[in-house]
Order: C-alpha cells, then structure tokens, then sequence
C-alpha cells in the first residue's frame, strides 16, 4: 500500500523534528517533591504520586492529522529529562545541544529553567550521584580504565517487553487485582506486609493515573473535535475521543483501540522513569491478530488497518532515547530506543505464528523506512520459507531492518533458565537481541564488558598501561609464563577478579534502584509483580534475570591465539617481546605487526586451532558469571552483543596481540575482528556456531552484503538456506547490511545527499551520518562479501 | 593419495545448485587467453611473491601457488559445509585448472562425497582422455562443461589446443545420460560474435534432451585480471572490454529460440 497524505505527512514532521531537551518533565516532578506534603509518603507511594502529578500536568499534544495520539514531551522528538535519576549539568546540556553526533538542542529558556529550578533543587540528591557514592575505589579505578560499562548509573533497570496479558486486559481489571492482593495480606504473620501494601497502594495510584491521562487526551480530542470545520475529521477526532474514554481502562476490542491502548502504556513507563530500552509492545503481528480478524469482519477495510499502523509507527520514531551522558553516551551513542518489534516464530502452543499480520507489518515497516522502531523476524522450523524471503527483500534495501532471530534457539535458552515453555514461547528478543520471556520476565542488561583489556591488564601483570596505575591483580610476570595455558591460567584470575568487582558493583546499584526508585506503574505490566506484591525493580517479576554483556569476542580470541601460536607453538618471538611491541603500539615492530595481521590462524574461518580460544574464553566467562545472584533475588547471566561499546572500549584498549592498534575498535558482538574472516559467511557461521549460544541470553552475528549480492537468481533461496543452516546448529540471531563501501565513503564526503541512509550497526540500525567517523568507518572496513 | 590444488573456496555460489564448496584444481591442458584464473595453468606448484599491505606499508614474501593435500584432508574441509549443502541443495565442484588431470584424485574424493549423499559436479574444458571421465563418472551427478567455440582453427589460436577431443567428449557424456550444462564464456572481439554462437548452438542443439537443457552464459570480466599482475603473468587481454548487456542479449535470445533455458551468470 502506498502512503495516505496524511502518513506522508506525519513521516515528515517526525523525520524533519529536530531533537531538543524539554524541560516540561523536569520542572513538574521538581515542583511534586518541593511540595512538602509529599515527604511522608513511602517511597513507592511517592513514585506513584510523582507519575501521577506529571501526567496530570503535562501538556496533552495533538497533532495535525494523527490517528494514534500522546506524546511523551510536549512535541515530536522534545525530549524529556529525569533529574531525579541523572541531573544534567550545564555543561552536559551545552554539550548535548554542540556535540556533532546525536545531539539534542537546548533552548536558552531550558538552561535558565536548569540553571534556576532544577539544579538547585536536586544536586546531590540524583540517584547517579547516590549510586557513584555508593561505589566502592576498586569499581571505580576498573570502571575509569574502561574495564567495564555500567547501564544503571543513569538510566533505569527497564528492558522488558509487554507480554499477552495486557493486550486483553483494562486497568480497571488490574485496580481489581491490585485490591484482591491487598486484601490477602497478612500483617501478622508476613514481616513485610506493611511495605507489600504500599507498592500495591503505589501501583493502584498508578493504574489510576493512566487512566486519568487516557481522558484528558479524550477532553482535548472533543474540544479539537468542537472547532473541526472538516466533517470527516471531526467524525474521526470523535471516534479517537470514544476510544481514549475506553482504553486503557478496558480491555481493546479493535485494532485502533489495542494500538491506542499500547500507546497510553509506552507513554507512562518512559514517563515514570527513563528505562533502558523505553519499552517494546513485542509480539505484535500475535497481539493484534484477534482484533484484526475481528475488524475485517465488521467490515473496517486492510487499507485502513494499515494506515493505522503506520501511524503507530511513526509515534515511535517521535521518541528518541533519552540523552545521555559521559561513558554511557559512549557505549550507546544513538537516538534509537531499541523498541524491537517481534514478527513470527510460534505460538503459546508451539505452532507457526506466521499469519497474515506478519506480512502487512513487514510491508509497513519497509514503506515507512523509519529509524524506529526496530524490527526482527523470529524463524522457527516451524515458519516458512517465504517469510524469510519477504523479510530479505526489506534487508536489500539496506536500511538494516529487520534483523533475524531463531526462535528455537531462544525457547532453549528460556528453557534452560528454567522458564515455562508456554512463558519461553511467548518470548523472543527485544533491545539488540536480548532473549527475554516477554510479560513475564525483568531482564536487565548491567553493561558491557571488555574481555581484551583484561588481556591488556594480564600482559602487565595488573598494571593498566595506558594510566601506568594498578588497576588489577599480580598474576605474574609475563616474561615467566612457561606456557600458554600459564598465560591463560593468569587471564582467568584477571577476568575472574573484575567480574568479581562488577558483580559486586551490580548489586549495590540494584538494591539502590530497589529501594529508592522503584517502578509501580512497570509493575503493573508485567507478571507477577501485582500478586507478589513486590516492584518490578525490586524482583517482583516472575523471573528476574541480569545480564553481563561480553563484549570483543574476536579481539581477544585473535589475540590469545596470536600469542599460543607465535611465542608458545612456534616461538617466533618471546611474550617479553610481544609486549614490548604492543606497549609501543608496534611502532619499529613491522615484521612483527605484520605476522600477527597476516600469517596468523584468524577467529571466523571455520579453523579450530583459532576457534578454540574462543571457547576457552566464553567457559571461564560463563563460569565466573552464570548463576550468581542478584540483589533482588534473581540470576546473573551471560550475553555477548556490544551496541557501540565496542567502538567506546577500543579506545581505553591500547594494542592488542591480533595485530590491533591501540584506540581502534574491538570487534563487536560474536562477528570475527573486521577483516579476519576470509573464507565466505558460511565459515563465519560455523566459526560463531562452535560458541554454546544457548547458555547465553543472546548474541550477535554481524555480516555485511552489498546489494549486487542479491542480484542474481537463486539469492533468496541461497541465503534463506544460509540463516536455516545457522540456526540448525543454534546460532541466536543474524542481522545483514546491504550497503556498498563505495556508497558509505561517498556518504562520508557528502553527508547532505545521504540523510536517508540507514546502517545496522550492531543490534540496531542508525542514520549513517549520525555515527562518529569511527563507526563510519569500521562499518566500511568491515569485510563485504562482494565477490561471493 | 594427493593431489594438488590451489585453493578450496566456501559458500560458492555460483558453480552449480545450491551453496557449493568448489575446489580449484592445479594444471590445465588449454592455455585461454582470457583466463581469469592464470594461476591453475602450470600443473606444478610455483612461487610468486605476495605483496601485503598494512596502511602505507608494504610487506613481500615469497609464497607458493598450490598445494599438495591429502583426499582425507581435504574431505575434511568439504564436509564442514554439509549444513549448508544439505539446507540449500547444494554440494561440491571440482573445478580450477582441470580437475579432470587428476582423475583418480578427483574420483576417490567424488566417491566419498557420494557415500556420504553429497551432490557432485566436474567444471570442465573437456580436453583430456575420455578414460579420465571413466574414472570419474560414477560418481558425478552433474557436468559444467565449458564450449568456447566450434570452429578448430580459432579453438587452437585463442586457448593453444584443437576442439576435437572437447567435442567427442561432449557427445560421450551425453550418452551416458549424465546431466549436463553448458557454459560458455562470452569474450569481445574473440567469440562474442553471432555466427560463432550460431555454429555452437548447431552443434549442441542435436544433443538436446532432459539431461542436457540449460546453458550458462559468462561475459567476460575484469576481476580476473588483477591476478596476472599480482603473479606476474603477461595479461593479453588489456584493452578489452566487459561486454554491454546488449551485446549478450542476442545471444541469450539466440539460444533461448533453440529451446534453452538460459542463465546468465
């Protein structure tokens, strides 16, 4: 279906908005905790309220034209900030509004509202600054050398995705189980009674304050309605009216409404607080499908239904990611949210869930060509063919959508955690590729890890040698390693060491989070928060899972390689030596640099000699971090993805033994080091396959085509045959850029011809133009399969 | 047993059905001048030097083209990509130089690909004794078999060898009931040209029949031309250009009309 005028022009204004700070957010929730009657409310109670007063106040935008209504500022892309949880400096807000990548402007009126209200009001009293002065000199010293990333300094413990349930639920029906929860209290013999009252009295404020919101959109949609000179629009700003009067109150009958429905809760959860990964409706071609069957019955024509979903995709791309700051700016430079919507894989009951939905969403997504929200496919064995080949045509035209996920993989994965199979089927994978259970499941990701400067830290025997201060353990002299599995041995009480630091660092932050920032309004949202009576930041979900993110899979396994096969197999030169070289970042090492580039076995060619560091690396991984727990009652966990960390830690990793010179990239996700790999996409995957992905909550497969790729007969057939083959043997997910290098240096020279250009850069895709000169141009090195 | 090849290459696409495994053969008994892989032609193996870069560095050292590898071995490396053979309906081609030089090397490697149910192709030019395809033959699902031209006296001016054999050859395969594709490389200013296609297509088209119908096109390019520089090869072909689609069309058509099916490759 071609685009209505009024989609056209709603893409437009959402394309053409410029991204600007609102300070709306930060002054209401400043002038709710000035109000002194608010200081003796629990917590919980205190949150509720503080969402409450916001949505209360806030000013209800309308645009011209729109179907799917709310917005989270008062404007397209007017992002709002969360003082209580990271406070803006004036010096952050005048880099945010300057820097070249991803900048947000600042008016003159939101730095005096900053400079007058805000910042007096909240320094010292943020929760970053709670947090940093709750961490202890070792986390800090790890954390400063780039070490690791931490995700909840300044943003929330979100990253969750909406599950079944409350597509067919109201709040109504929520506030009733919200009561029947506190009515089984029992404040004899339970000794935390007292505080499971206040979260369900929290959540009740909350589910309230929704519904409240829902009906000031209804009263302005009347008053629009009133003033109308257009009868059809006005007939539809009533119907809109009808339609907010109902959801989220009660449950969704049509596909306008469930779209509305979902919208109200997007709105609210990245309102309460400013969660990794905003939020994701996930299965949506399953949610939608009842109504959609239902629609059609009663006549609404599939033009309307799809106009109806473009527009809820263009609300997406209204909202960019809030802005952030210092390392954690760097480690996800992006306006994307990571809302990643799910098309296919199976049903509750195991069954194909491949429908017609799934097809008009893929159609949606390739006419709408947004940067959000993000799209996946889930492949079973049980999907066909054919949509495998629909959502490969999307992928030739290169805008890195949809990524593709193999859903048998991740059902195993949730399996293995010990999840129901009905929960792990209605899963999938949401921010980048993490495995979630959706609706059911707190999964928050903690930060990146940097596997190769443990390397770096080891070779020195604890010393990091870019600051020349002790930032690890002793773990010996390197020039007295007799063999390569002392080496190792030495890695592994390194890595074990810092993981140790993060793990401990993870829990103080959760409690933290835990305790002063709880989530009611989440809380209602995914289950069993509301029965268990405990928040979703304090592990009230029915599974509560955290991940560590592994992040140079292929630096490092390049590296440890390097030095089995040069020092230990071959002694083609001393570890001593080694060092020295990589010390002076190979400056007067040629012949050296050049046998670790050029005559050394390479990650990502089906070569087990080189492959086998790779597993040794992800055992002692896994070991150190898999099945620990967490503060708030749940499991720590694996995963290997890196978003832009990988870009972040190549510059705090000074040259590595694979032949990498110091500040450039890692490799990112489970993809060989750029370069590395030489024989085909087929050996990549073997290579990536031989790592047990499903004892992780996902990874990532990065391979680059040009277009010219797919430009003969058999393409689609050939690589459907490719992404079955590696899900055959397990492989997690698999995304393809289809650009040439050519376009990109081009696009590098005359940014201005190329605004449209959309790259997958490693779990998500991004404008081109809007990625440092780094990023631009690892995405060129990146080796392109063009003459396959 | 061993024998010597120059180079295994994964995720073919391009040398028959499906995700392939093609494995290029050292030595040729026909020395085309477009050849855009001038390495295969000795039987031997020989040095050159490679030249690696890294940034503004360059590195020389001497290497070798080819190598000698076990059947076992390179089996080995062949049933990696079984995943991909069997999810794609693909399988493995010989190919190079002429594998077909080798032929009890190539035979044994063929017969395990069999027991093991992979699908098998030969890339041939066809100039070698018919016993070779003997040797071969039971273990072949399918043939690409290279035609250049019909007429001898060119045959012999552009790749150094009569057609004869070639020719016979073709006609033996046929018979024996194998299936068959033609390739047939398109070369400006040497058999791009409508009557030489005319004469080919006259010689093939009394050999139509279900297990010979399709017939692939290769318009000549440039890609292979990098390799005469970097081994040091005299290229004959300089100044000559890749053909324009229409220059191809007529003679896609021409074969089409014959009751081809016709690939452009």
């Amino acid at each position: 279906m071609s685009k209505t005028k009024r989609i056209v022009k709603l893409r437009n204004q959402s394309l053409n908005a410029i991204e600007h700070i609102s300070a709306e957010r930060a002054v209401l929730i400043t002038e709710f905790y000035k109000n002194q009657d608010t200081q003796i409310l629990s917590i919980p109670v205190q949150r509720a309220k503080a969402l409450e007063y916001i949505l209360k106040h806030k000013e209800i935008c309308i645009n011209e034209g729109e179907l799917i209504v709310g917005e989270r500022g008062p404007s397209p892309k007017a992002t709002p900030t969360y003082p209580e949880i990271n406070l803006h400096t004036l010096k952050d807000l005048e880099i945010l509004d300057t820097r070249p990548k991803v900048s947000f402007k600042v008016s003159d009126e939101v730095k005096r509202i900053y400079s007058e209200e805000i910042i007096p009001f909240w320094k010292g009293k943020s929760n970053r600054e709670r947090i940093m002065n709750s961490l202890f000199p070792e986390w800090k010293s790890a954390y400063k050398a780039g070490v690791f990333t931490e995700f909840q300094e300044q943003r929330a413990p979100g990253h969750t995705v909406l599950g079944q349930k409350i597509f067919k639920t109201g709040f109504l029906q929520l506030i009733q189980e919200i009561d029947e929860s506190q009515n089984k209290l029992d404040f004899i013999n339970d000794p935390e009674a007292f505080d499971k009252s206040e979260e369900l009295k929290a959540m009740k404020i909350a589910a309230g304050a929704i519904i409240m919101y829902a009906k000031r959109h209804e009263e302005k949609l009347l008053e629009l309605a009133e003033k109308e000179p257009d009868q059809k629009r006005k007939i539809e700003l009533i119907e809109m009216a009808r339609i907010c009067n109902k959801v989220p109150a009660n449950p969704p009958d049509t596909v306008h409404e469930m779209l509305q429905h979902y919208w109200f809760i997007h709105l609210a959860v990245v309102t309460e607080l400013n969660p990794w990964d905003s939020f994701n409706p996930g299965r949506l071609d399953q949610h939608l499908l009842p109504v959609y069957l239902s629609d059609i019955e009663k006549g609404i024509t599939k033009e309307q239904i799809h106009e109806l979903l473009q527009a809820f995709w263009i609300k997406f791309n209204n909202h960019p990611a809030p802005p952030k700051v210092g390392v954690t700016a760097l480690e996800s430079n992006t306006y994307t949210d990571f809302c990643l919507i799910n098309l296919g894989g199976v049903r509750s009951d195991g069954s194909d869930a491949v429908n017609e939905l799934s097809y008009m969403i893929l159609d949606v997504i390739e006419e709408m060509r947004l940067l959000q929200p993000s799209s996946m496919i889930q492949v079973s064995k049980k999907n066909p063919d054919s949509f495998i080949k629909r959502t490969l045509k999307i992928i030739k035209t290169g805008f890195g959508q949809p990524s593709v996920f193999n859903t048998d993989a991740i059902v195993q994965q949730l399996l293995r955690q010990g999840k129901d199979i009905i929960d792990a089927r209605n899963g999938g994978a949401s921010g980048c590729i993490e495995t979630g259970a959706f609706g059911t499941e707190s999964y928050i990701l903690t930060g990146y890890f940097n596997l190769a400067k443990v390397l770096e830290i080891t070779l020195n025997n604890g010393i990091d040698p870019l600051t020349g201060k002790k930032t690890g353990i002793e773990t010996g002299d390197p020039q007295y390693f007799k063999s390569y599995d002392d080496l190792f041995e030495a890695y592994k009480k390194q890595l074990n060491y810092f993981i140790d630091i993060k793990l401990k660092g993870n829990n103080i932050i959760g409690s933290i989070w835990a305790k002063h920032l709880p989530a009611p309004f989440l809380s209602l949202l995914i289950e069993d928060c509301i029965s268990n009576a405990k928040d979703y930041n304090a592990g009230g979900a029915r599974y509560n899972t955290s991940y560590v993110q592994g992040v140079g899979m292929g630096t490092i396994t390049d590296a440890l390689t390097a030095i089995k096969y040069h020092v230990f197999d071959k002694n083609n030169f001393s570890l001593t030596e080694l060092v020295h070289a990589l010390n002076l970042n190979f400056e007067g090492f040629d012949n050296l640099l050049h046998a670790l580039i050029y005559n050394t076995p390479k990650y990502g060619n089906d070569d087990d000699y080189a492959d086998r560091q790779a597993l040794d690396v992800f055992e002692i991984f896994y070991d150190a971090i898999n099945g620990k727990p967490t503060a708030t009652g749940g499991t720590f966990r694996i995963n290997l993805l890196p978003t832009t960390s990988h870009v972040y830690f190549g510059l705090k990793t000074g040259a590595t033994p694979d032949g990498r010179p110091a500040f450039t990239p890692l490799s990112e996700g489970i993809s060989p080091v750029q370069g590395a790999d030489s024989n085909g996409p087929s050996a990549v995957i073997k290579t990536v396959s031989k790592i047990d992905q499903l004892r992780t909550g996902g990874t990532l497969l990065n391979q680059k085509f040009t277009p010219s790729f797919f430009d003969y007969e058999e393409a689609y057939d050939n690589l459907t045959a490719l992404i079955r083959s590696y899900f055959r043997l397990d492989g997690h997910h698999i995304q393809f850029n289809v650009v040439n290098a050519d376009t990109l240096r081009d696009a590098q020279k005359h940014p201005e011809l190329y605004k449209d250009l959309i790259v997958r850069v490693a779990g998500y895709s991004d404008y081109f133009n809007d990625l440092t000169e780094d990023l631009q141009n690892e995405i060129i090195r990146r080796t392109e399969q063009e003459k396959i | 047993m061993e024998g010597i090849i120059f180079n295994i290459k994964k995720f073919a696409i391009h040398d028959g059905p499906g995700i392939r495994t093609s494995i290029f053969f050292k030595g040729c008994s026909l020395k085309c001048r477009w050849c855009h892989n001038p390495e295969s032609i000795n039987k031997n193996i020989e040095k050159y030097i490679s030249t690696d870069k890294i940034s503004d560095k360059i590195f020389k050292t001497e290497k070798n083209i080819g190598y000698k590898i076990g059947v076992k071995d390179l089996y080995k490396e062949i049933l990696k990509e079984k995943i991909f053979m069997e999810e794609s309906n693909g399988g493995v081609t010989l190919t190079g130089g002429e594998p077909l030089l080798q032929p009890h090397f190539a035979a044994q490697l063929l017969r395990f690909c069999k027991k093991d149910d992979i699908h098998t192709a030969i890339d041939t030019a066809g100039n070698v004794p018919y016993d070779n395809f003997k040797t071969i033959l039971p273990y072949t699902d399918l043939f690409l078999y290279d035609i250049k031209f019909f007429n001898a006296v060119k045959h012999k001016k552009y790749t150094g060898a009569n057609n004869k054999l070639i020719l016979n050859n073709f006609i033996n395969i046929i018979k024996t009931n194998k299936k068959i594709i033609v390739r047939i490389p398109l070369i400006p200013n040497i058999n791009l040209n409508i009557p030489e296609m005319k004469e080919i297509r006259d010689f093939l088209l009394p050999h139509k029949g279900s297990n010979f119908e399709k017939i692939e096109l290769l318009p000549y390019h440039h890609t292979g031309q990098s390799k005469y520089a970097r081994f040091n090869i005299e290229n004959k072909m300089k100044g000559i250009n890749e053909p324009k689609i229409n220059e191809i069309i007529p003679i896609k058509e021409l074969f089409e009309s014959a009751g081809f099916i016709v690939k452009l490759n």
